[in-house]
């Protein structure tokens, strides 16, 4: 479980100083998934990079399972928005990254590396290097090399962001398939809100200026869920409702 | 114009694919053979002092060889230029890694790096000379100063620029201790700009080993083309620049060979 409690982060010192998250608090339970949506500026990718341990903070908590976050752990992995692949190194290399990081034998992390490819979508690209394969594909295997750490918490920052519609559809769908057998807690960074509301069982809108936590949804449509449920009225309530929100938020700028 | 049927058409276009990698991979021994040809002719034609045609030259070059004239010297400045290239080598990495990591001394050492980067070594050959005589010292000095500096240089940027702040921000979610974000992110995107430093850092120290040892007048290829200049013999100067000349090709062909088979992922 994730616990932030009051969390502050400045960058910059002195009269540069700008304070980008300001008294964050909120919850994340054991097998939630949790979007997090928000204009540009809210310091949304910065939260992501504080659980992730990659970022310092200032002032607050963050505590997983009762733990103060210090740095990066193998509780926790991350999907990057740029799909952070090593481009010198195979699909079947990328995707065991983190367990050679581990010290996990070679044929051990070939096999698993074996087996999450072909949960992703990936069999027979497995000893191909990065830049062939399409965004969807690349982003398939930072998916898979998250899922090969067996992490507590999957740390997702725009991973669809830079895709194409229809990739975008079909990964989301697989993203759903693959958590519900996984069941792990997902912090989930979009910008769109029907990502935030199809995949989240809450969506947590950020404002900014600084940013804070301006309001937790819960979602209410049961599990597993497909795409049908876009086209219900509480979908479009939900919806309506997150962009008078951020609407709001554009126009005070 | 005329109407051709798809499958011509196809055939056509495979054919012109075909013949356009021919006529480039043609290019370079056709250029080599046109410029061979010119000098010949240029050579024969007027009769030059300063421009010896190819054929006598290369007879010239067949002759000293056989009276074993340029094997001694050929043996002797490769050792020189192998052993003051390696070191150059391996202090440019240290020195252009520290540089890259530790700011101090990046500031403590920059100015010292880019003020004999500057310099040619050839200004410099008459200080080492008087601190080491006409020894191999000597030249070993002179070939070092002349690669050394830049391929420092080069190095602290490939460390310091090359790989991606996100790449290495992945690696440390993952695990990665400050060694391992070394060894799997930097040191690879570090790789193509540090072989071509390496590439530019053979040229140098060949340049300083024939400098070097034309200042030094006493041994080597350098020492050779001295003694043949002073003697206005360009036939014999020129066969010795060809084997320079050959040197330094085969050289770059080794780094780009070893090049290619790291950097294989670029292409």
């Amino acid at each position: 479980m994730i616990a932030v409690r009051s969390l502050t982060k400045h960058y910059g010192d002195g009269r540069e100083r700008m304070t980008v998250l300001d008294r964050v608090s909120f919850e994340v339970r054991e097998n939630e998934f949790l979007s997090v949506i928000g204009p540009s500026g809210c310091g949304k990718t910065t939260l992501l990079k504080i659980l992730a341990g990659l970022v310092p903070y200032d002032g607050g908590e963050v505590l997983i399972d009762g733990q103060p976050v210090r740095g990066p752990g193998p509780d926790r992995a991350v999907v990057f928005q740029s799909f952070a692949l090593l481009p010198w190194m195979s699909v079947s290399d990328n995707i065991s990254f983190g367990l050679r990081l581990r010290g996990v034998p070679a044929a051990r992390r070939q096999a698993r590396a074996a087996e999450l490819a072909a949960l992703v979508g990936l069999r027979g690209f497995e000893s191909h290097l990065p830049r062939k394969l399409s965004g969807g594909m690349q982003q398939r295997v930072g998916l898979a090399r998250a899922l090969a750490m067996d992490p507590e918490i999957l740390l997702m920052d725009e991973p669809f962001s830079s895709l194409d519609e229809q990739t975008r559809l079909v990964m989301q769908e697989q993203l759903l398939d693959i958590w519900q057998h996984t069941r792990t807690s997902v912090v989930f960074i979009t910008h769109s809100m029907e990502e935030a509301i199809l995949l989240g069982d809450r969506v947590m809108l950020l404002g900014r200026h600084p940013g804070h936590v301006q309001e937790i949804l819960e979602v209410p449509f049961e599990r597993p869920r497909d795409r049908g449920v876009v086209d219900s009225d509480e979908f479009q309530r939900l919806r309506d409702h997150l962009w008078d929100e951020l609407r709001g938020m554009q126009e005070q700028v | 114009m005329s109407v051709e049927s798809l499958p011509a058409r196809l055939a056509s276009a495979r054919g012109s694919r075909l013949l356009r990698r021919l006529r480039l991979s043609a290019a370079g021994p056709v250029s080599l053979l046109v410029g061979v040809g010119l000098w010949e002719l240029v050579g024969r034609a007027f009769g030059l002092i300063w421009l010896p045609p190819f054929s006598e030259v290369v007879a010239k070059l067949v002759e000293l060889v056989q009276a074993g004239l340029i094997q001694v010297s050929l043996v002797d400045s490769l050792k020189a230029m192998a052993v003051g290239y390696a070191v150059s080598a391996v202090v440019a990495l240290a020195l252009g890694a520290l540089m890259a990591w530790f700011p101090l001394v990046d500031r403590a050492l920059g100015v010292y790096v880019y003020a004999f980067f500057v310099l040619p070594s050839i200004a410099l050959a008459p200080v080492f000379l008087a601190l080491f005589g006409a020894s191999n010292t000597t030249r070993l000095a002179v070939i070092i100063s002349s690669c050394v500096f830049i391929m420092i240089q080069n190095f602290r940027t490939a460390f310091q620029h090359s790989a991606d702040d996100e790449l290495v921000q992945m690696a440390r979610a993952y695990g990665a201790r400050r060694r391992e974000v070394a060894r799997f992110v930097v040191f690879p995107a570090a790789a193509p700009m540090v072989f071509a430093t390496l590439r530019l850092g053979v040229g140098r120290a060949l340049k300083g080993m024939i400098n070097g040892e034309q200042f030094i007048a006493v041994f080597g290829l350098g020492g050779l083309v001295q003694r043949y200049g002073s003697q206005f013999d360009s036939v014999s100067v020129f066969a010795i620049l060809l084997v320079v000349v050959v040197i330094a090709l085969t050289l770059d062909w080794l780094v780009r060979l070893a090049d290619r088979r790291v950097t294989r992922w670029m292409e």
